[in-house]
């Protein structure tokens, strides 16, 4: 295996944008596994593993089980004497934040091995990213004006149901060095981060953002990057159609 | 000709969360709810956007006890923001811009309560709920360890950015030095790469001694500048030598930094090393009886207490309570923490009591007593305290 393809469906959006299925090196496929749902992010943040609650999805994406048994069979590969250098999966802080960006063949396959064949997180990662695609696809989305869900939004603080249920992608420019990115939130803390090639999404990473009340989601929903005029979509959110419709409900 | 009038992105976004509002009845807002009503008021008092005569009004009737709660539920949230800890200078980290945005969002909530409070007498101060949001938000480091600061927490706030005018709180994070300019003032030991040199304030390092909190900010500080090192050393000595509380956390780093043994940053027990280090001493011990001898007046020794701050790097706070026979060990976790036990010498607690702290109870031997904190996350804090007598007065 020398490359994941991400999304493994390829998706329409509104506005002319797709999704296809992307190569993602397998180093940096690791590297997102390890950092997400394995919590070696939030451990390097001196957080539980758990912080990012990939272990709460449904279905978890990981279970403290899995992860346990998963952490010793990687800390036990040693082909040719290489060793993980993650050092947070032995209870350490390691030298630097991802060594798996330098991590050399054998042992990544061989993890790759464990993480994404074996124990199927990888592949559970992999279906997060899908369903929140799926969500604001084409033939399921409606595009509508971003004031007009921020009136909804405030409006539904007495319906937590309704704004935990809602999917929010939005367009914009984002990062240090701002580059052109898509956003999809979902209102249980999941998101996914996509670069913008002209009208092409290329998957970024995804993570998960612990939120406890309605407060905190609908901010959440509406933490998106910076609009910029000159994109297609910048000035809209595409939200799921029938959670938009259920807000009357 | 058009009238340019003074109003950006954020100005609509506040005029639609406002209208978003219309018709909510505030006091039937469960606590999380309320906060986002305020929130909302509060984004609008800062923009200095006329806020509708009917939700003003609806938040001029909440009583003092929807404050309390509404407070209440902030300090919860604030367990789930996450700073980065030493994050790279290039680095984009996503809790970051959530926890600087969540910050923000409070700030609101506060500037509301206090323009619906302070008319009717009641100082925000007045709340214990409100004084302990102060306080959880003075213990967090903004400044991730010194390496963000003002114009990093702007660029996160993206549209909310015409929120933070003078006076606002991140105008209180320092400048950092990037590239050149910092290159020849601060390395990281691991990593050799150029640190941003901002100096703590003097309640910062006050609050790390004392409550052994901003401990990556301080100790980076004062791995980076040997002079900064050394005040802090000073201060350090000068609060043992007065008596004045020095916690847990500035006394293992004084310790290291006399050269018996490196500072303790693990966090796990296999990395603890704690048998390899001298005991930290606190002079703990009252005498049996305080008068002297010759009297016949002599009362029973008082309980010392001593503060040990927060146990970095768990978020708990713990004090010792020392009496000439017995030392008690209490422990309070901090929201969203599960422990699972807590040692002090051979006594062992495994639950909390009903106050929700976790207490044990050793004798003194004049041995050192192991200290040990395990949360059910599997980070441990371990430490050997020696207690010793306090000197005659």
């Amino acid at each position: 295996m020398s490359a994941i393809r991400i999304p493994t469906r390829g998706v329409a959006l509104p506005g002319g944008l797709r999704c296809a299925p992307g190569e993602v090196r397998v180093a940096a496929w690791q590297a997102h596994l390890l950092k997400h749902p394995l919590g070696i992010a939030a451990m390097r943040n001196e957080r539980p593993w758990n912080h990012e609650a990939w272990d709460v999805t449904t279905p978890p994406v990981v279970t403290q089980e899995q992860r346990e048994r998963l952490s010793g069979r990687i800390v036990a590969l040693d082909p040719g004497g290489d060793r993980c250098q993650v050092r947070e999966l032995r209870g350490a802080r390691s030298l630097e934040p991802e060594p798996c960006y330098r991590c050399q063949p054998p042992l990544l396959h061989q993890c790759a091995a464990l993480l994404d064949e074996a124990d199927g997180v990888g592949r559970r990662y992999a279906a997060v990213i899908d369903a929140l695609l799926a969500e604001v696809a084409e033939d399921r989305a409606t595009v509508v004006p971003r004031l007009d869900l921020t009136r909804r939004l405030i409006g539904a603080t007495r319906r937590p149901a309704w704004i935990e249920g809602g999917t929010v992608l939005a367009v914009g420019i984002e990062g240090r060095h701002p580059r052109p990115t898509v956003r999809v939130a979902r209102g249980d803390g999941t998101r996914a981060d996509f670069w913008l090639n002209g009208t092409d999404l290329v998957w970024r990473t995804t993570y998960r953002l612990p939120q406890v009340s309605v407060n905190t989601r609908a901010s959440f929903l509406m933490d998106h990057p910076a609009p910029s005029p000159s994109l297609s979509l910048s000035d809209v959110y595409v939200v799921p159609r029938g959670w938009w419709e259920a807000h009357g409900n | 000709m058009e009238i340019e009038t003074m109003t950006s992105p954020f100005h609509a976004h506040v005029g639609a969360a406002l209208d978003g509002l219309r018709g909510i009845a505030l006091a039937d807002l469960e606590p999380g709810a309320l906060v986002l009503a305020l929130r909302v008021l509060g984004d609008a008092l800062r923009l200095g956007v006329d806020v509708p005569t009917p939700a003003l009004r609806a938040a001029e009737g909440l009583p003092d006890a929807a404050f309390r709660a509404a407070f209440r539920a902030l300090v919860e949230e604030t367990a789930t923001w996450t700073l980065p800890v030493e994050p790279g200078p290039d680095e984009d980290d996503p809790t970051y811009h959530w926890a600087i945005r969540r910050r923000d969002e409070a700030e609101s909530v506060v500037v509301a309560a206090r323009r619906i409070l302070v008319p009717r007498g009641t100082l925000l101060d007045e709340l214990e709920e409100a004084r302990a949001f102060d306080g959880v938000v003075a213990s967090r480091d903004f400044t991730c360890g010194g390496r963000r600061g003002r114009a990093d927490a702007e660029r996160a706030l993206r549209e909310r950015i015409v929120l933070a005018t003078p006076g606002s709180w991140v105008e209180q994070l320092s400048e950092v030095e990037r590239g050149r300019e910092a290159a020849g003032a601060a390395t990281d030991g691991a990593a050799g790469k150029a640190l941003p040199a901002t100096a703590p304030s003097d309640e910062s390092v006050d609050a790390y001694i004392t409550s052994g909190v901003l401990v990556v900010w301080v100790e980076g500080a004062a791995r980076r500048s040997p002079a900064f090192a050394e005040e802090l050393e000073a201060m350090i000595d000068a609060g043992i030598a007065c008596h004045a509380t020095v916690g847990l956390t500035a006394r293992r780093w004084r310790r290291a930094r006399k050269g018996l043994a490196e500072p303790a940053r693990s966090l796990s027990r296999a990395d603890s090393g704690r048998g390899e280090r001298a005991p930290i001493r606190f002079a703990a011990v009252p005498p049996v009886r305080l008068a002297a001898a010759d009297t016949d007046d002599a009362i029973l020794a008082p309980q010392r207490i001593m503060e040990l701050g927060t146990l970095y790097p768990l978020d708990v706070v713990a004090r010792l309570m020392v009496s000439a026979e017995t030392s008690t060990l209490r422990v309070s976790p901090a929201l969203g923490l599960t422990l699972r036990r807590v040692q002090l010498g051979s006594a062992v607690a495994l639950a909390a009591d009903t106050e929700g702290f976790w207490r044990v109870t050793a004798p003194n031997t004049g041995e050192p007593l192991d200290l040990r904190v395990e949360a059910a996350d599997g980070r441990v804090f371990e430490e050997s305290v020696a207690l010793e007598p306090v000197e005659a007065p």
